[in-house]
């Protein structure tokens, strides 16, 4: 939450324009499997990024947030084939739906807190599987055939698009008042409300700007994947993937779910080509060693440079192993 | 006759059945340093949770400057000039003591400052003010207890209030500290900061009161100036106890 | 009982304590005084096998029990009552001093000793079927000392007892810990205020920078300049 000094800022969005250019050109230059391991890798990072805004800066650790995902790919899916939307309205209206749902769902299940906001949370995105699954509209078990899309490259940008967007949200989180608010909520909420905070609206915003964010990503996603059920969009492992990166990479900081998404996401795909029955293990190893090593997240021990060992050193013996 | 800048009629707050503060009214008039004492339990912490918002009251009311206090939400409070410090102190670990401070300056009376560099200048004068500065860029985790105490009177301080209640700060300070602090909190006060002081350590509410008031089991015992009340035998039983009031005399 | 011999312990690089030597004889009160960061918790935290010295010795009837673990030096009979209490907050006044007794099996003396300890503090059985978060810091304090005797220690060590009480709880303290020692418990007691210190203990020793500056009678140490200046303020 610090403010960093003006020329380390400046090279930082220097770094950042290049790269944004770089990927702008990277579809006409990949093969089409790394094109789609790109767009997954930018889908898993903008829901990484969009958790940490209630996950990382609140505190609010939500374990639904696939609900939100999942409503967005079906307001899309339903709009494009049962009301013969476009694509631009029919995503518009992915974000702004399940932001709205996350503000409603948000002023009961946020008066709670910690592990009671996770299992709500859990409980929100399960039920929403079974609504879609039981509603006619949203074709039921049968699920939605979407309209087939032109061009593979339009999803690499639409996303790429997204992963900007939900970054500078969380850039401006960091520096912004409303920010401030947000990780004085997490560390200490009653300080922060004895303080002047207005903890109940700041919290749904969050929640709510979260939302939007795992909603727009599932409507692209509908529209990318062109054929959506309920166990498609609205699965628990997804929830748990986006968590694990983001604090993996280091919650509550601007790169490091970016950082998770782009390691564990690599990493996992190397694994379920060569080594299988690694694949599967992979989640629980690497909750085991943040919880150990960087419960900060990875961000924490780079950060440190050459003292990354003695930081997770350190680590490692306030968990009193 | 100075302005009551803060009133308390009736005030009552109830656990269940159990009322842990009982019919309370009190005035604080601008200006002044108010000591709250009692026994452990007696439901002074209560008392400042339910003036400043923290529980909502049972019965009676609170008014400030002339508007009622009691009904409003707790973050109304903060941004309408009233803060507080926490018995057990409540430090924002992650961020630094200049960060933990400008939460105070951005969100504090009247909406506070809204954009960060003024905060945080807000910020550097107030850790001045209480001699933290050399600390400012520490995290707050790393504070020992007497510069904790600091911190969190700093953040309450940069909220700009009109009144401030201070809970226990002095707990756990030696008596060199324990001058510092009440050399400080006049200054506060010099400042033209209302402050209500709940103590435990004698020698700070001796030299700090103007009045004080004392709570036994939720309610008023008696109310006065501090030769007075602190020789009022009932105090001295209910409170002070036998070794004060051997020391005193000798 | 409880012997310390030329103790040097620290975190880490960060060495606090230097040279500390004190005795605390059985049945005795003795106590142990100094400012925040004098090294007070340092000293506790060695002896009671949380931190492992860098050098010295602590032994417990003659025992070395240097650098073992902590669960093990509980079960010598050594209890400490923390600073800031430490109770489990949302258990009962009663399962929490009933959890005092942990590891002892004898049922009888059991329910004998909380007899006890109710008669020492009554607010305590008065409040025995409440949640012990929810009661003030001076009943806190009490219910605190009451789990240490529980576990029926042969030495109970005392980490900053007066912490934010009213001075008649204080009063309430030092008789009940002034009854407790007529029974024949050694009490070391750490403190930082002085005066409820030096009233409680027979032998005193003072803490400065890690290093024992002062030690001898009470009686003696209220009477030196030294002291009165830096830590009764007078």
């Amino acid at each position: 939450m610090t403010t960093r000094p003006a020329p380390r800022r400046f090279a930082t969005i220097a770094a950042a324009v290049v790269g944004i250019v770089l990927l702008g050109a990277a579809p006409g230059v990949l093969s089409p499997f790394m094109v789609q391991f790109v767009i997954n890798l930018f889908m898993l990072a903008i829901l990484a990024e969009s958790w940490n805004i209630i996950g990382g800066f609140t505190g609010y650790a939500s374990f639904g947030n696939v609900a939100f995902f999942g409503i967005g790919a079906y307001t899309t899916g339903v709009l494009m084939t049962k009301v013969g939307w476009p694509l631009a309205a029919a995503l518009a209206a992915a974000g702004v739906v399940p932001m709205l749902f996350a503000a409603l769902v948000g002023l009961p299940i946020l008066r709670l807190k910690g592990h009671y906001f996770a299992i709500a949370t859990l409980g929100v995105a399960e039920t929403m599987r079974e609504v879609v699954y039981n509603l006619e509209i949203t074709g039921a078990g049968t699920g939605l055939v979407m309209p087939i899309a032109r061009t593979p490259a339009l999803f690499f940008y639409l996303m790429l698009g997204i992963l900007i967007a939900v970054t500078l949200v969380n850039v401006w989180l960091a520096h912004s008042r409303f920010g401030y608010g947000l990780v004085a909520i997490r560390e200490d909420e009653d300080a922060a409300a004895a303080m002047g905070i207005d903890t109940a609206r700041y919290k749904t915003i969050a929640f709510a700007l979260s939302g939007a964010f795992a909603g727009l990503t599932g409507g692209v996603f509908a529209y990318w994947i062109t054929f959506i059920d309920p166990d498609a969009v609205f699965r628990v492992i997804v929830t748990i993937q986006m968590i694990i990166m983001a604090v993996f990479g280091g919650a509550g900081t601007v790169v490091g779910p970016l950082l998770g998404a782009l390691v564990l996401a690599s990493v996992s795909e190397i694994l379920s080509t060569h080594l299988v029955a690694l694949a599967e293990l992979f989640n629980g190893v690497i909750v085991i060693l943040v919880v150990l090593f960087m419960p900060k997240g990875l961000l924490e021990v780079v950060r440190a440079g050459r003292s990354s060992l003695r930081v997770m050193a350190r680590n490692l013996r306030e968990y009193r192993v | 006759m100075s302005v009551a800048i803060l009133s308390a009629r009736g005030v009552t707050k109830k656990f269940g059945g159990l009322a842990a503060v009982a019919d309370v009214t009190f005035d604080l008039h601008e200006g002044e340093i108010l000591g709250l004492i009692g026994p452990n339990g007696s439901g002074k912490t209560t008392l400042v949770n339910v003036v400043t918002g923290a529980l909502p009251a049972t019965g009676g009311e609170v008014r400030f400057a002339d508007r009622p206090l009691t009904g409003l939400p707790w973050h109304e409070v903060g941004r309408l000039g009233v803060s507080r410090t926490f018995q057990v102190v409540k430090p924002f670990r992650n961020l630094s003591v200049v960060e933990n401070v400008m939460v105070g300056a951005l969100f504090g009376a009247r909406g506070g400052a809204r954009d960060l560099r003024t905060a945080r200048r807000q910020a550097e004068e107030v850790l001045a003010f209480v001699a933290l500065d050399h600390r400012a860029d520490a995290p707050a985790e790393g504070l020992n207890v007497p510069e904790r105490k600091r911190m969190e009177l700093a953040r309450a301080l940069a909220m700009r209030p009109r009144v401030l209640m201070l809970d226990e700060v002095m707990a756990g300070l030696n008596p060199a500290e324990i001058d510092a602090a009440v050399e400080l909190i006049k200054r506060i006060r010099d400042r033209g900061i209302t402050l209500l002081v709940i103590e435990h350590v004698m020698k700070a509410i001796r030299n700090l009161s103007d009045r004080i008031l004392v709570l036994f089991h939720g309610q008023t015992l008696t109310e006065g100036a501090p030769g007075d009340v602190l020789n009022d035998e009932r105090v001295v039983a209910a409170y002070l106890g036998r070794r004060y009031a051997e020391a005193a005399r000798a | 009982m409880l012997e310390v011999r030329q103790l040097s312990a620290g975190y880490g690089a960060m060495q606090i304590l230097r040279d500390v030597t004190l005795s605390v004889p059985a049945g005795e009160i003795v106590t142990l005084v100094g400012s925040n960061g004098a090294g007070k918790s340092t000293l506790l935290n060695t002896v009671c096998g949380i931190i492992k010295p860098v050098g010295g010795r602590v032994l417990l009837d003659g025992t070395d029990i240097t650098g073992r673990a902590s669960e093990a030096i509980v079960a010598l009979g050594i209890t400490q009552v923390p600073e800031g209490r430490r109770l489990f907050p949302t258990m009962t006044v009663r399962d929490n001093l009933i959890l005092g007794a942990y590891r002892r099996r004898d049922a009888k003396a059991i329910a004998h000793d909380l007899a006890w300890v109710y008669e020492l503090f009554p607010i305590l059985e008065e409040r025995q079927r409440q949640a012990a978060g929810s009661m003030s810091g001076g009943e806190q304090q009490m219910c605190a000392i009451g789990r240490g005797l529980m576990a029926r220690p042969r030495l109970l060590i005392l980490d900053e007892l007066s912490l934010g009480l009213a001075p008649i709880m204080l009063d309430t303290l030092v008789d009940a810990l002034t009854k407790v020692h007529h029974e024949g418990m050694t009490i070391f007691l750490v403190e930082q205020d002085v005066a409820t210190a030096f009233d409680l203990a027979t032998t005193g020793y003072v803490l400065e920078n890690g290093r024992v500056v002062l030690s001898g009678p009470t009686s003696e140490l209220r009477a030196d300049s030294h002291v009165k200046k830096a830590y009764l303020g007078l």
